[in-house]
């Protein structure tokens, strides 16, 4: 007796019952379609996640930020004063303490050069590039315009996408400024053509520390474009040392007088002094290279990316660093922010793990990605369980209507035994029925997995592709070979475990009972 | 009991000492007591006996389809009474062919199917096995009804197919259960020559249970008899 007279015998005794068989493989077929379909959403989502995240290799990057920790400021350690219960003042100091956190004192641990180097040392770190932005002056020739200028990098791959004339930048630390369209159209080049005449020119990026309250009112009032000159700085110096003065000739009451006269005194103090303290920091000379538009609404929907919308002007990091680094209060504060690149993705968490034991504040989409693989797996697979009882319950169903079939088939048992069958044989040929249960239920339940699922993923794909305006060919459900195999092991496996003790009964039962039996 | 002339271990097919089935059960049954006999190679025995008297009882234990509650029972040398499931289904397989009074047919499989069944068993390549059923329906005058299933075919087309099954492993000892029991008597006259004929033609031995008087002096050399469980032999 070969398989293929096992497998005789199972498919003519399954279709001697063909509406029994039926229903019995429709349980089956039921219980390995819901495995078959969680498991295989459950590899989509899984995939879908982290590829819709690659696509701006944003998976290597973490973004770091000091840990906001600050140093307590004086005030916030002074004791709560007044008559109370302790347990009140307890409170109270509680609630101050949280009220000023991140707020009062100093960076206790600020991102400095040397920590910044410390990040760029972490095992796998490729690079940790600080992003540097700050509202500064921008001077070409006499004119002068206020633009928030951002720290940029050679491999930054949207500057390409978006310049509208010149090139990117030539290195990190190249002396070279990218410039907004519209600040060249403020700059005074309207027309397209003359945005090569500004490309090769000079500008110096600057930053006022100290300045007159007067002098930046009189720049903004002529549309932060232009600076007061030296003789205006002059002047509105005379105009102030006159301020109190003036204030005597008006015809007051000696209480206004007196008043006036104190204030415009303390006015034109501060003034004077905050004109003569005022320092200028310089990047030097920067050659303007490359003029660059916003990103499109479409850009952003589809890359995800807001280039160039926030900001002004880009300078290579390495002159934002030292425009930085003259800042006051830089030694406190450090970078705000620094992106640090790990060479593979599987290293990242590594990475995390340390920056993590280093106490930094950090953002990477692997947490995310890792938090919403979690997420969807923990249901997936609670849903996979849910199948893998349903296929259970169809395994009781099975030996349930096997034992029935092996009592109406006792006779026949008893008529094979007595012209020869082994126990073993008939062992296998109610093994074998159910076998073909399991095998037949999980292809049919495969096959329509499959069908299902396409349909299903040109359905999502159809709605995903209308919202993103943008092709989508992401698989929501995938098959992996392991699956396919899987599905037929586990299937048969349970089946097979199902028609054990019916098959068991079967072969044990003594040739003459059986024969006796009708 | 000693048989009329002297044999040697050679020609003895069957030999049972003092072969006792008790049926278990809330009233023991004494169905067999002390039964003694050997039948030798080629010998055709009957057995007759009332009703209720241990016929089948006797049958079952040489077809290996019982054990026995005592004695011993040794058949082409193998010792049946002390033989583990495995050995007593080679047996089956190899050693005898049995006839049912019920033919014992399987109901929804095809009178060839049913006579390749012992093929199946006994291992035998799919080509050859349908070759060989279809020979032996062809010799017990059915091959017109191979593909006919058992309701489809009278009484005596039945038992037919049956015997063809039970001869199909050309068995060394056929035994039969009143084999004619549910035919006319003119159906049971052509089961019974093609019974005789078989064992004539192959040397076969056979035991052949009846409560028929003529059909046994008609079949038979030897007439065993039964009555209560015991058994007793005519002399020759
Ligand atoms: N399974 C059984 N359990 C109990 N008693 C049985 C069983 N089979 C047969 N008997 C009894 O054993 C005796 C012999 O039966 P059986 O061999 O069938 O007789 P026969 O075939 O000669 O008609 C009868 O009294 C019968 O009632
Ligand atoms: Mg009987």
């Amino acid at each position: 007796m070969n398989l293929s007279d096992l497998f005789g015998f199972a498919f003519h005794s399954l279709t001697q019952h063909k509406l029994r068989s039926s229903l019995t493989l429709l349980g089956v077929i039921l219980g390995a379609f819901l495995v078959i379909v969680t498991i295989s959403i459950g590899q989509g989502v899984q995939e879908v996640i982290p590829r819709l995240m690659r696509r701006n290799d944003q998976l290597r990057q973490i973004s770091v930020q000091p840990n906001g920790e600050r140093e307590k400021a004086d005030f916030v350690k002074e004791p709560i004063v007044g008559e109370m219960s302790d347990e009140r003042r307890v409170r109270l100091a509680e609630a101050k303490k949280r009220r000023h956190r991140g707020r009062a004192g100093d960076l206790l641990q600020p991102i400095t050069d040397e920590r910044l180097a410390e990040l760029a040392a972490i095992e796998h770190v490729e690079s940790a590039i600080p992003i540097i932005g700050a509202n500064v002056e921008l001077r070409l020739r006499d004119i002068a315009s206020t633009v928030y200028c951002v720290s940029s990098t050679t491999d930054n791959p949207n500057i390409a996408r978006s310049l509208v004339a010149g090139r990117s930048i030539s290195s990190n630390g190249a002396k070279e400024v990218l410039i907004h369209e519209f600040v060249a159209y403020e700059l005074g080049f309207q027309n397209e053509a003359d945005l090569s005449q500004l490309l090769g020119s000079t500008v110096q990026l600057e930053f006022n520390l100290g300045g007159s309250y007067l002098s930046s009112l009189l720049q903004s009032q002529r549309g932060g474009k232009q600076k007061p000159s030296a003789e205006e700085q002059q002047t509105l110096e005379e105009v102030m040392r006159m301020l109190p003065v003036v204030a005597q000739q008006l015809k007051l009451t000696d209480n206004l007088q007196q008043l006036l006269k104190k204030t415009l005194t303390s006015f034109a103090e501060n003034e004077t002094v905050a004109l003569q303290s005022s320092k200028v920091v310089s990047t030097g000379d920067l050659t303007v290279v490359g003029i660059y538009r916003s990103s499109t609404d479409e850009e952003h929907r589809t890359l995800h990316e807001y280039f160039g919308l926030n900001d002004q002007a880009q300078v290579p990091v390495e002159v934002a660093r030292e425009l930085a680094r003259q800042m006051p209060g830089f030694d406190k504060n450090g970078y705000g922010q620094v992106v640090v690149r790990v060479d593979e993705e599987r290293h990242v968490r590594s990475v995390v793990e340390h920056l993590r034991s280093q106490k930094y504040q950090f953002r990477s989409l692997v947490e995310i990605v890792e938090h919403l693989q979690r997420e969807y797996g923990l249901m997936l697979w609670s849903m996979t369980a849910l199948g893998t009882v349903a296929l259970l319950i169809s395994a009781i169903g099975i030996t349930n209507t096997m034992l029935m079939s092996v009592l109406e088939r006792t006779r026949e048992i008893g008529i094979m035994k007595a012209v020869g069958a082994r126990d073993g044989q008939i062992q296998a040929i109610f093994l074998t029925e159910g076998a073909c249960i399991g095998l037949v239920g999980a292809a049919i339940a495969l096959v329509s997995a499959r069908g299902a699922s396409m349909f299903a993923n040109s359905w999502i794909q159809q709605i995903v592709s209308r919202e993103a305006h943008q092709p989508v060919d992401d698989q929501l459900f995938l098959f992996p070979w392991w699956l396919i195999v899987g599905i037929f092991i586990a299937t048969l496996t349970v089946t097979l475990l199902a028609a054990w003790i019916p098959a068991r009964r079967a072969a044990r039962i003594p040739p003459v009972v059986a024969l006796r039996h009708d | 009991m000693t048989t009329a002339k002297a044999t040697t271990m050679n020609d003895v097919l069957v030999h049972a000492e003092k072969l006792a089935k008790v049926y278990g059960g809330r009233i023991p049954v004494n169905a067999l007591c002390d039964a003694s006999f050997t039948l030798c190679r080629g010998e055709l025995a009957a057995l007759l006996g009332k009703s209720g008297s241990g016929k089948s009882t006797l049958l079952n234990l040489l077809a290996g389809l019982d054990q026995p509650s005592s004695g011993t029972l040794v058949v082409d040398g193998l010792s049946l009474h002390s033989s583990n499931s495995a050995q007593m289904a080679a047996y089956r397989s190899g050693t005898i062919g049995v006839v049912f009074q019920s033919y014992n047919l399987i109901p929804h499989q095809t009178a060839l199917q049913n006579v390749e069944l012992p093929l199946i068993f006994s291992g035998q390549a799919r080509g050859q096995r349908q070759e060989q059923a279809a020979a032996a329906l062809d010799a017990v005058g059915l091959s017109a009804r191979a593909n006919h299933r058992p309701t489809e075919l009278s009484g005596g087309e039945q038992q037919r197919v049956a015997i063809a099954r039970a001869l199909i492993n050309r068995p060394k000892l056929l035994l039969a259960d009143e084999p004619t029991g549910n035919l006319d008597s003119a159906t049971a006259d052509e089961i019974t020559a093609l019974l005789k004929n078989y064992c004539h033609e192959h040397q076969t031995s056979a035991l052949i249970v009846t409560h028929d008087e003529g059909f046994a002096r008609r079949f038979a050399t030897r007439i065993l008899r039964m009555s209560d469980g015991c058994l007793q032999e005519d002399a020759a």
